[in-house]
């Protein structure tokens, strides 16, 4: 269904996003923020549907990497995306027809409609990971061929293009070094594609998702009702059906540094005695581990945590003891479940926790 | 000897508790427009009361939702500017997720250029840019702005370049008010700058009340040190308070939670402060008020400053309540003072409180009702309204209770007997202690001193544990600096938050300390 992004759809995307990011992804307000200021109330932007993708498209990728906990403290101007997509035109020699978002999880989902909203571009119902991952090759476009460069890289007060002779691996060092020397992180367009290659590596109606889940948990309603939408909600997507998990308070957490990541573990205790009585949740960018007694969840499964009475997702860098939260698995689509996929997620030394987990 | 005052929207009260901890006398009187009247007049009748010698007092503790009033109902508000300090102007507009009856208080935005290159450990610090700083000015006079709101990015660590700007603009225009952000809150920078924003606006609010409270106490005979309570309950210096109105908006909570703790002696409790327009319910556990510093949000708008964790109704004793094309309606509006204007006073107005009075008769030891007053509402609307407002605090409590170890309910504020035995029974554990509309003012009585810091840090070449030791000291001497007692001081907690993509070589640094006087 093609379907056009209003004013009053973005805070829902924005939210919905966050459901998706699995407590990861970055706050999404300075980009909202940024939308809503610049978004005319009459101003749409037009999301095209995975089968109305054009074959001749040339599509790229949008999103914003490094900390967003820096990003969020280091206003941006809006037009860095605008500079990043000219930059990777003029240098790349070729016009881009249509935008999608590298990583639907978080402030990224927001990251391409910015752009598409100034150059009246339109954006693609879908994304590269399905949530949220902590790096800029873990999406099923690299994992499908897609080549990262050309890059470009635009912050405040630097740019840089990378060609497409770099691979894929010395396009992810590029960046990031480019991320850390310049304010920690950075905004990026790349994996340039066709429609038809982007329509057949890319993960379909992530964007409406985001927007329905946002739309459901704002919505008046008991809570009951609302997770129950939220279940339908996954049930009509790509994702596996929706299970409760727990829901209750956070007894405890603590955080520390593995690696040069930061790593943490959380503990909640049902409210309910029938239920299990405590489980414990491991976390780095994003919520990663669920053990439950026998039952182990985790990535690339989404664990989502959201509070109890709003049922709004709270993040990794929010989530503090004493808060009473409802934690929700959702099976990921298939594709990240492949072994190849698994393999590159957990490739990534921040991932070596799990490994280890699974090595007992 | 300690003195309570607590300056709610519709009543001021007072309180004297001796150093065994024994109520010695307390009054009760309506909050008019001049607080400082008000203040005097309550704490003048307590004090004869009591029978006490003033000098005998140790301390005044005055505790208030004024501020948080002013937020709901403006009256007082500063024309504010904000200026960002940042490295290019950005396109994101202030006040963005605020009611509009806020947002206009922002009448004016400037941008300058921050000096600080936020790669480097070290910052390369210029001269201010005086020039445009003029220029600023200059335009800050002509609009008759009446505050300004200075928010630099990264000045959770690099805070001299909003306090440089803040000295230049206050040698100029010494009457302005300004804030700065840095003394507000920690990284995340809209979030920062609405609460910022907030205090700015609020800038005469504590003012006003407050720049005549020395001579008050002074009238009074009052010569001991007196403070005011703050979100997290614990005090500040009036001066303070002045400065940083927006840390007391959540203030009247807390002293109702430690409060109600004192007053039932219970250390593990489910508070519920029935209130003229707010039912608050919150959790103590340990003895403390839960506090929440997560993504917080006052009147929908996010900030980072710390607030009591409560859940509150938006309806109290004092809300009205109306019939409209056959539905019922529990009204936004509230009687300005119930025993005038509620139907069960002989007033004109159908309020929250007949309604109950009309199901539980004689919930209020007050020989001033005339339940004949409440023949012409229906038992059927007024069974409504107690339904209505009953099942909504039961959801609240059924949130909060641990299912595991059931804890018992303190019911607290004035309108706290509608509920005892009607609504919550021995069977919920329900308590109201021994002067439970007083509540408040007993709890600002115990709040104690407190010290936090919430800065980040660059290492440059120290352990992250130096620093940590440190700025601990730092907390402590402050503590102590204040007028804690040495041996009362508690380092609450020490919280370290790493950042990512920097290779751990800044760090976010929490510290909480409590002390007693």
């Amino acid at each position: 269904m093609p379907w056009k992004i209003t004013k009053e759809d973005i805070r829902f995307i924005s939210l919905g996003a966050r459901i998706l990011s699995c407590g990861g992804g970055g706050n999404t307000r300075s980009m909202e923020a940024l939308i809503l200021s610049v978004m005319k109330d009459d101003d749409v932007i037009e999301v095209i549907p995975i089968h109305e993708v054009r074959d001749d498209w040339w599509v790229t990728a949008i999103g914003i990497m490094g900390s967003t906990v820096l990003f969020n403290e280091d206003l941006p101007t809006g037009e860095e995306m605008e500079t990043a997509l000219s930059l990777y035109e003029k240098k790349y020699n070729k016009n881009v027809d249509a935008l999608i978002s590298i990583e639907i999880g978080g402030v990224n989902a927001l990251a391409p409609l910015l752009l598409a909203l100034k150059r009246r571009l339109p954006v693609i119902d879908g994304d590269g990971m399905g949530r949220a991952f902590p790096e800029l090759y873990m999406t099923t476009l690299h994992l499908n061929g897609i080549p990262l460069a050309p890059l470009s890289l635009v912050t405040q007060d630097n740019m840089k293009f990378v060609p497409s002779s770099y691979t894929s691996d010395q396009a992810v060092h590029e960046a990031k070094s480019f991320a850390n020397n310049n304010g920690g992180h950075s905004h990026v367009v790349g994996y340039g594609a066709s429609g038809d290659e982007i329509k057949t590596s890319m993960l379909s109606g992530t964007l409406y998702l985001a927007y329905r889940l946002g739309k459901i948990i704002t919505s008046y309603g008991d809570g009951i009702i609302r997770l129950k939408q939220i279940k339908n909600a996954f049930e009509n997507s790509i994702y596996g059906e929706l299970s409760l998990v727990i829901k209750g308070y956070v007894t405890e957490v603590s955080r520390w540094f593995e690696n040069e990541v930061i790593v943490g573990k959380l503990f909640i205790e049902s409210y309910t005695k029938q239920h299990n009585q405590k489980i414990e949740i491991q976390f780095m960018n994003e919520f990663f581990t669920i053990h439950n007694g026998e039952s182990i969840y985790r990535v690339p499964d989404l664990i989502v945590f959201l509070h109890i009475d709003s049922l709004e997702p709270i993040s990794v860098v929010d989530i503090q003891r004493a808060q009473s939260v409802i934690v929700l698995v959702i099976p990921a689509p298939n594709i990240l479940h492949t072994t190849d996929m698994l393999t590159l997620i957990h490739m990534k030394e921040s991932y070596q926790l799990l490994k280890k987990e699974e090595d007992q | 000897m300690r003195l309570g005052i607590d300056v709610g929207g519709t009543n001021t009260d007072a309180v004297i508790i001796d150093d065994s901890g024994n109520i010695k006398a307390w009054s009760k009187q309506l909050t008019t427009s001049n607080l400082g009247e008000t203040i005097y007049e309550t704490a003048k009748i307590v004090l004869n009361e009591a029978n006490v010698k003033p000098e005998s007092m140790k301390g005044v503790f005055l505790g208030t939702t004024h501020v948080l009033n002013e937020l709901y109902y403006p009256k007082n508000l500063a024309k504010t500017a904000l200026i960002r300090l940042t490295k290019k102007p950005s396109k994101i507009k202030p006040g963005l997720f605020w009611p509009s009856h806020l947002s206009k208080y922002i009448i004016k935005e400037f941008h300058l250029e921050t000096k600080y290159d936020f790669t480097r450990q070290i910052p390369h610090y210029d001269e201010i840019d005086h020039e445009s700083v003029f220029k600023i000015m200059k335009e800050l006079e002509k609009a008759k702005v009446e505050s300004v709101c200075i928010v630099g990015a990264f000045s959770s660590f690099y805070e001299d370049e909003e306090n440089n700007l803040k000295k230049v603009i206050a040698s100029h225009m010494p009457s302005l008010s300004v804030t700065v952000s840095n003394e507000i809150g920690s990284i995340g920078f809209l979030d920062r700058e609405n609460a910022s924003l907030l205090n700015s606006m609020l800038s005469f609010v504590m003012k006003d009340a407050l720049s005549s409270i020395n001579d008050i106490f002074k009238n009074l005979g009052l010569h001991c040190p007196y403070w005011i309570t703050q979100n997290d309950g614990s005090l500040m210096k009036v001066e303070e308070a002045i400065k940083l109105p927006i840390f007391t908006i959540g203030s009247g909570i807390t002293n109702s939670l430690r409060g109600a703790s004192k007053l039932t002696g219970l250390k593990n409790f489910i508070g519920i402060d029935v209130g003229g327009s707010t039912i608050d319910i919150g959790m103590v556990s340990h003895g403390h008020p839960q506090t929440e510093e997560g993504p917080v949000k006052v009147l929908d708008i996010p900030v980072n400053v710390r607030l009591p964790k409560v859940h509150s109704l938006s309806t109290g004793g004092g809300n009205l309540v109306n019939t409209h094309n056959g539905d019922l309606l529990i009204e936004d509006t509230i009687a300005s003072d119930i025993t005038k204007d509620g139907l069960a006073w002989g007033g004109e107005q159908w309020t929250i409180s007949d309604s109950f009075l009309k199901i539980f008769p004689h919930s209020f030891k007050d020989k001033h009702i005339k339940y004949e007053n409440l023949e012409g509402i229906s038992t059927e609307d007024c069974l409504k309204v107690v339904n209505t407002v009953s099942s909504r605090i039961r959801e609240k409590i059924r949130q909060l209770q641990p299912k595991d170890q059931y804890v018992p309910l303190v019911l607290v504020g004035g309108g706290s007997p509608l509920l005892l035995n009607n609504i919550f029974t021995k069977f919920d554990k329900a308590i109201q202690p021994v002067g439970y509309q007083i509540c408040n003012a007993v709890g600002a009585c115990y709040a104690p001193l407190s010290s936090s810091l919430d800065k980040v840090f660059w290492l440059n070449d120290r352990t992250k544990e130096e620093i940590v030791e440190r700025e601990k000291e730092r907390v402590i001497t402050e503590l102590i600096h204040k007028g804690a007692k040495p041996e009362t001081i508690k380092i609450n907690r020490v919280e370290e938050f790493p950042f990512d993509y920097l290779k751990g070589e800044m760090f976010r640094l929490k510290i909480m300390a409590f002390g007693d006087l």
